[in-house]
């Protein structure tokens, strides 16, 4: 049985590969401390949220997440579990942040969002599965503010993409 | 940047300090140790008295020494032995965990000079 694959798919497929790309070019950063790193395939699934929607943005951050850890190494491994939960939490709240009335977010406020949920998420989860001690709480603090902090730079660099894909007049096209 | 953008960033600035105010508290002197281990989870003992503590983790017993008023893992049934290599915990805030034995020390108090300490 061949399986019909729709244009949209192969959109998804691309920018979900352009995710995982960046994913994993970062997974080689070095870190200062476990738990802080810019979230840059952030910069894709907030496009993609503005661009295609949410529905889209989330197949992407999801097949982001398997698909990267199994190329790193990770599946099923505590890294992952961390990272879907970060994933989950931040496509959750954006959808709640797409419901926004009036002005709603830009580029900037969903990266912010994202990075603070992905964040808050994954903390939850270390905190309560991982290491349930109480000294972890005083990371916490540092935790969010780097949140904060990535989330700004990556919602500019997002807004710096999307005024470049407008500029171009061009679709976010695969072909 | 929309409106919804800058009220969001300014709401998080103005939450972060109420955070580190309520997960980074001052410090002061050691009044007693706290003991967390898998089955028992938290427990406090005084800094009085010297002796040696045994409690159960995971692998084995842990023996946790106290000496005045300081503390450390004096033996452990751990491979890497890095909890008993930590030394002896001074200072409130000073802690030592044993993960592969689950077992961890601290130092506390009410007044903390610091929150966590770790080498």
């Amino acid at each position: 049985m061949i399986i019909q694959t729709t244009d949209n798919d192969h959109r998804i497929a691309w920018l979900a590969a352009l995710a995982i790309a960046i994913h994993i070019m970062e997974s080689s950063l070095p870190s200062p401390v476990p738990g802080i790193k810019p979230g840059l395939s952030n910069v894709i699934t907030i496009i993609v949220l503005i661009r295609l929607g949410w529905n889209a943005a989330a197949w992407i951050s999801i097949m982001r997440v398997l698909c990267g850890s199994i190329i790193l190494g990770t599946f099923l491994s505590p890294t992952f579990i961390m990272s879907l939960t970060g994933a989950v939490c931040s496509m959750i709240v954006l959808y709640a942040g797409t419901r926004l009335p009036g002005t709603g977010f830009g580029p900037v406020g969903y990266s912010v969002l994202a990075a603070l949920a992905h964040m808050a998420g994954q903390f939850t989860v270390a905190y309560y599965l991982f290491i349930p001690h109480p000294a972890l709480l005083h990371l916490f603090p540092v935790l969010i503010t780097a949140a904060l902090i990535f989330g700004v730079t990556s919602g500019i660099i997002t807004l710096a993409v999307i005024n470049g894909l407008n500029g171009d007049g061009n679709e976010c096209s695969t072909q | 940047m929309t409106r919804p953008d800058w009220l969001l960033i300014i709401i998080t600035l103005a939450i972060l300090p109420m955070i580190y105010e309520r997960l980074w508290r001052t410090s002061g002197e050691a009044e007693y140790l706290v003991i967390y281990t898998p089955e028992s989870g938290r427990q406090q003992h005084d800094l009085h008295e010297d002796r040696l503590i045994k409690v159960a983790g995971v692998l084995g017993e842990s023996v946790v020494e106290v000496r005045n008023g300081h503390t450390r893992f004096s033996k452990a049934p751990c491979p890497g032995k890095y909890c008993m290599h930590s030394g002896w915990l001074t200072e409130s805030g000073h802690i030592t965990a044993c993960l592969p034995n689950r077992v961890s020390i601290q130092l506390a108090g009410d007044m903390q000079r610091f929150d966590a300490i770790n080498f």
